[in-house]
């Protein structure tokens, strides 16, 4: 056996905390160490040609890397040692800026832990095997999940790269949050006529499958093989006959709030849910409709001339394969009604950012007029809060999210473009315009539109006679405030959406302290998650605008189209292995399995059946849950053998 | 007094306008950085730092602005002007509110009356340029 | 060549020794300034305000008889030469406005029709420093210095008239060198100092001493602390308020080091007659300070 050891300093992140020359002079005097050297960045290129040049003329068979976390380098450093001959699995890295020079301050305890550390990972690697990779089939089609910008855009790119894909939206059309603004910033561009003419093309393409009125209800399988199951809601109008005359609509006795119009005007039962809604075919809401068991009414019914409407149409299940996931299930806003101080939503004229901008759209339910919910009365004076329940870890969402400033100063700078006499105060406390053509954007509204910017959270909205009596500070003027607005707009911030909720845990995805998706890395993989296969874009992992969700959707299909572009790809190889003749058969394993990997099945000994437990290999991740677990060490995972962790135990308690 | 009740109305925006007529500033260009009362050679003897006073104009604030004694204390060097960020002449808008003293309201300014030994002494330049920013001549 | 010069109020009293210096300095160098005829006050200072064209027309009329003298000068640039900051910026500034605004020139060229003057926007002003830097030339100075400045550590005050604003900065507003050329040029030692633009007080001295004096203890102080023995200035009212302000201070401020207009200096370096320099117009004696590094008196 030869062991080389190669000992990174990282720059200074290393050898700032760790003597990294002591360390491999320490190494050397360990067993079946043939080497080990020191170098400035082991991962450059002079690095691993050191790492090559021994292999090959010290005939090393295992080689330890004393470095970075393997999360970072050990793709890096398997390849190196791959392309000499060994196995990849044999390459054993050591975390010493992580796990010690980032953590402590004192060189000397950390040379101390550095060299332990070291010295366990020696006598693992001396026990350590060739694996094999495992390589499973793909299937050539991929799932999308959430139909807003985000979905609507993966979908296109990923139809547009030739493959099949399926979009899934939970709600009666795609479009999302972005088919309820009227303008977007900085550029105010109408979000319909930038938005429609994508939703059109994904009803369209014959690569895109889309079920609307549907959600992902179970998942299985693995990268390369997802079995999913998706529930698609009765719509109880057929889509394909539906000719969208609209004559149901008059007759329908039933009167709802509109959920499109953020309930600030009615709907029937049978409607569409906007003019350009996807698929284009009107749908009946179960909960109010009079038709549906018992049949009470069936007006709708009687003067549709194609005969679309069926009371009878049942829940349907689809089960299919994909290849890759993309996830794109955007977001909510923050409840009104968690903002006790600001009324809790109990004050009709407190309004969030979403209601205005559904009162300032042309097709919104004042037609554009900018009349008030309670009084109908028009807008004259209208305050914009920022950061309503956002950057307040003590209440409310610790975080910024992002968007608020940039869709604040654009109400505030629309409404004084409808409404030149009138007035619009935003209350801020900081002003955030990081994007391409956001400063000028909010210079602009300043300047040209004389919106004023005081600085200064409001503490308290008070109903005071038919307006609304703004409590507020300026903090430059070292005052505080109050005014009275006729409206007043809440810049309430980005949630988790219950869909991002759901399908995370359907899909078994980390999310972060503050319920958004997690990304496998916040920079470099910000579209990837931890399950390998299942992508991520927009909203869903945190707060972004709109040009960020749709460069970000299209990387989400990259990454998708780069699975199910290949016939095969390798899964896995540390995987869980069963003992047999150790294995009792007790099931602990089944139930610990977050994967649903393991299964009891029967097997034969000594001319007697017994249950042993059996590891599908293809949808076993290496977790290690049910090695851990086994109460008889019947279990053991390649590349993490009870044998070899406890050598590195016993190593470290040497020292 | 650290209260104030914000309106827009006729006088607010009148007193606003006025100034950025006089001015021939947009006001509500000032983001607030504070960089005019930063730089200003004289802040520390003023009642208000100018960013302030820029503010109170933007709400409309007649009475705050011309309590203050800030626009008497500005000599007119312009450091602020030429390096404000968003390109307002903010010697201008001091300015303007001086003007707007003499021209609508010159009983508030204090006469001064200078000893002849005085103006003598003192040279033409600066009794000229003092006579036309602080008086009505 | 010859400059049309406008004196303006100050030079013709507390600051004759400006003016002479400036007048011998000028005709040594081959830019011989000649008095416009009929000049009046430059209109100082200029106005802010958008709407006051009535103080306006005082500036404007200087320029259109400028513009007359200048043609009589014959071998003369379509410029006026001024020795103050703030003729200086309120003559370039006007200049400027009536240039881009020919509706508000009309209306002004309307009043001054009662003199029958017209100002047709030809004109360019300069102050003198420009003239030295752009027409003359450094080498050129330098090439009459008979007396170099040795031993003097010369701090260059420009005051804020001279870089603000835009339209009447003679060099860059936060880091000019003008004045420095001239102080190498004459053999001085320059002083690196930072509060070379920061006001005087100006108009101030007025009715409220107590700001220049908190400017002049500032100004005075930092330009010590750097090691200056002397400082030159460009501006009568500068020179004043630095130049008096620092007697009348006496008990705080010990020490008090001279100030000098620019050309001052100028006329002592290039062996000028000293009666141009009119040190008795100069509330600290400068004499002193001269006779100890032997600059007085001393040709070569």
């Amino acid at each position: 056996m030869r062991i080389g050891v190669y000992v990174c300093e990282c720059g200074k992140n290393i050898s700032a905390t760790v003597d990294t020359e002591k360390v491999a002079e320490y190494a050397k005097s360990l067993p079946n160490v043939a080497s080990s050297r020191v170098y400035k960045y082991m991962c450059a290129d002079p690095g691993q040609e050191i790492i090559k040049k021994d292999i090959e003329e010290l005939k090393l068979d295992k080689v330890i890397v004393a470095a970075c976390s393997p999360r970072m380098h050990e793709p890096t450093f398997r390849a190196v040692i791959e392309d000499k001959g060994l196995n990849p699995y044999t390459l054993e890295i050591v975390n010493i800026r992580e796990q010690v020079s980032w953590v402590h301050d004192d060189k000397k305890k950390g040379t101390k832990k550095a060299k332990s550390l070291v010295k366990s990972s020696v006598m693992r690697s001396a026990l350590m095997e060739p694996l094999d990779r495992k390589r499973v089939g793909v299937t050539h089609k991929a799932l999308v999940i959430g139909a807003g910008i985000a979905g609507i855009q993966a979908a296109l790119d990923i139809a547009g790269s030739g493959y099949q894909v399926t979009l899934v939206e939970k709600s009666s059309s795609i479009g999302g949050k972005m088919a309820q603004l009227d303008k977007t910033f900085p550029t105010l561009d109408c979000s319909a006529c930038i938005l429609s003419p994508k939703m059109v093309e994904v009803g369209r393409n014959p690569n895109i499958t889309l079920i609307a009125n549907a959600e992902v209800e179970q998942v299985d399988g693995y990268v390369g093989n997802f079995k999913v199951k998706i529930k698609k809601r009765p719509r109880y109008v057929i889509e394909d006959k539906c000719t969208m005359c609209d004559d149901c609509v008059p007759v329908c006795p039933v009167i709802v709030h509109d959920e499109y119009n953020e309930n600030l005007s009615p709907r029937k039962a049978i409607y569409i849910a906007f003019p350009q809604a996807i698929p284009a075919s009107y749908i009946i809401d179960p909960d109010d409709c009079l038709g549906i068991d018992p049949l009470i009414c069936s007006k709708c019914k009687d003067v549709c001339g194609p005969e679309a409407i069926d009371f009878d149409m049942k829940p349907e299940i689809i089960e299919d394969e994909f290849g890759a996931i993309v996830v794109a299930t955007g977001f909510e806003t923050y409840p009104i009604e968690n903002l006790g101080e600001y009324g809790a939503g109990n004050i009709p004229d407190v309004i969030t950012g979403l209601e205005f901008e559904r009162l300032i759209s042309p097709g919104g339910p004042s037609t554009g007029d900018l009349r008030r919910p309670s009084d109908g009365k028009l807008i004259k004076n209208v305050v914009f809060i920022h950061c309503a329940g956002s950057r307040d870890p003590a209440k409310h969402l610790p975080y910024c999210s992002k968007i608020c400033c940039m869709y604040s100063t654009k109400q505030a700078l629309m409404f004084k473009n409808e409404v030149r006499d009138g007035t619009a105060v935003n209350f801020y406390i900081d002003i955030r315009t990081g994007g391409k053509d956001y400063e000028e954007f909010y210079q602009r509204a300043a300047e040209e539109a004389k919106v004023v910017y005081i600085r200064g959270k409001v503490s308290e909205l008070i109903q005071d006679g038919a307006e609304i009596l703004v409590k507020g500070v300026n903090t430059l003027t070292a005052e505080t405030v109050e005014l009275h607005a006729d409206v007043v707009v809440l810049a309430t911030g980005i949630i988790p959406s219950q869909g991002t909720k759901d399908i995370a845990s359907v899909l078994r995805l980390s999310l972060g302290i503050n319920g958004f998706i997690k990304e496998a890395h916040p920079k470099l993989k910000p579209v990837e998650t931890s399950i390998t296969g299942v992508f991520v874009a927009g909203c869903a992992t945190g707060p972004k605008d709109i040009p960020e969700t749709v460069s970000q959707a299209g990387r989400a299909a990259v990454r998708a189209c780069n699975i199910i572009a290949q016939d095969e790809i390798e899964v896995e190889a540390t995987i869980a292995h069963v003992d047999e003749i150790l294995c009792r058969g007790c099931g602990i394993c089944v139930g610990t399995c977050p994967y649903s990997a393991i299964t009891l099945i029967d097997t034969k000994r000594f001319g007697n059946i017994y249950k042993v437990a059996s590891v599908n290999e293809a949808l076993c991740k290496g977790c290690g849950s049910c090695a851990a677990a086994c109460l008889n060490s019947a279990i053991n995972q390649f590349g993490f053998e009870d044998k070899q962790i406890l050598a590195m135990i016993q190593a470290l308690g040497e020292e | 007094m650290s209260y104030d009740y914000i309106e827009f109305g006729e006088t607010e925006k009148e007193f606003t306008s006025k100034i950025e007529e006089i001015s021939g500033q947009n006001i509500f260009s000032c983001y607030q950085c504070g960089k005019c009362s930063a730089g200003c050679a004289f802040s520390n003897l003023m009642e208000k730092t100018i960013n302030h006073t820029i503010q109170l104009v933007q709400l409309g604030k007649k009475e705050k602005v011309l309590q203050s004694n800030t626009h008497w204390v500005c000599a007119s060097c312009l450091t602020c002007t030429v390096r404000c960020p968003r390109e307002i002449d903010v010697a201008a808008v001091m300015e303007a509110i001086r003007e707007y003293t003499l021209r609508y309201e010159p009983e508030t300014i204090e006469r001064l009356d200078l000893p002849e030994e005085l103006l003598k002494k003192i040279p033409n330049i600066a009794l000229v340029g003092s006579f036309r920013k602080k008086s009505e001549l | 060549m010859k400059n049309s010069y406008f004196p303006g109020c100050n030079l013709k009293t507390e600051a004759k020794g400006f003016e002479e210096s400036a007048i011998a300095v000028s005709k040594a160098l081959d830019a011989e300034l000649v008095e416009m005829p009929e000049w009046n006050c430059c209109g100082t200072v200029q106005t802010m305000t958008t709407d006051n064209l009535m103080r306006r027309i005082a500036p404007v009329r200087v320029l259109s008889r400028a513009s007359k003298h200048v043609k009589e000068l014959k071998d003369s640039q379509n410029q006026v030469t001024t020795l103050c900051s703030m003729c200086n910026s309120t003559l370039k500034i006007v200049n400027a406005e009536v240039k881009e605004n020919p509706n508000d020139l009309e209306k002004i060229n309307f009043q001054l029709e009662n003199d029958e003057l017209i100002y047709e926007g030809d004109m360019e002003v300069k102050h003198f420093l420009e003239i030295l830097r752009d027409d003359v030339g450094y080498e050129n100075i330098a090439k009459k210095v008979t007396n170099p400045l040795e031993g003097m550590n010369i701090a260059s005050y420009y005051g804020c008239m001279l870089l603000h604003p835009d339209k009447a900065k003679i060099d860059d507003e936060e880091m000019p060198t003008v004045m420095e050329s001239i102080v190498l040029s004459l053999g001085a030692e320059v002083v690196d100092w930072p509060y070379f633009k920061q006001c005087c007080g100006s108009y101030h001295i007025v009715d409220r001493d107590d700001i220049v004096n908190s400017q002049v203890t500032k100004i005075i102080r930092n330009a010590k602390k750097t090691g200056a023995n002397a400082l030159i200035v460009a501006c009568p009212l500068c020179a004043y308020n630095l130049d008096n302000q620092q007697l009348e201070m006496q008990g705080v401020e010990k020490d008090p080091i001279p100030i000098f207009y620019f050309t001052q200096l100028m006329a002592i370096a290039m062996g000028l007659p000293q009666k141009v320099n009119h040190f008795e117009d100069n509330h600290i004696n400068p004499e002193p300070l001269l006779k100890e590094l032997g600059l007085l008196g001393k040709k070569k």
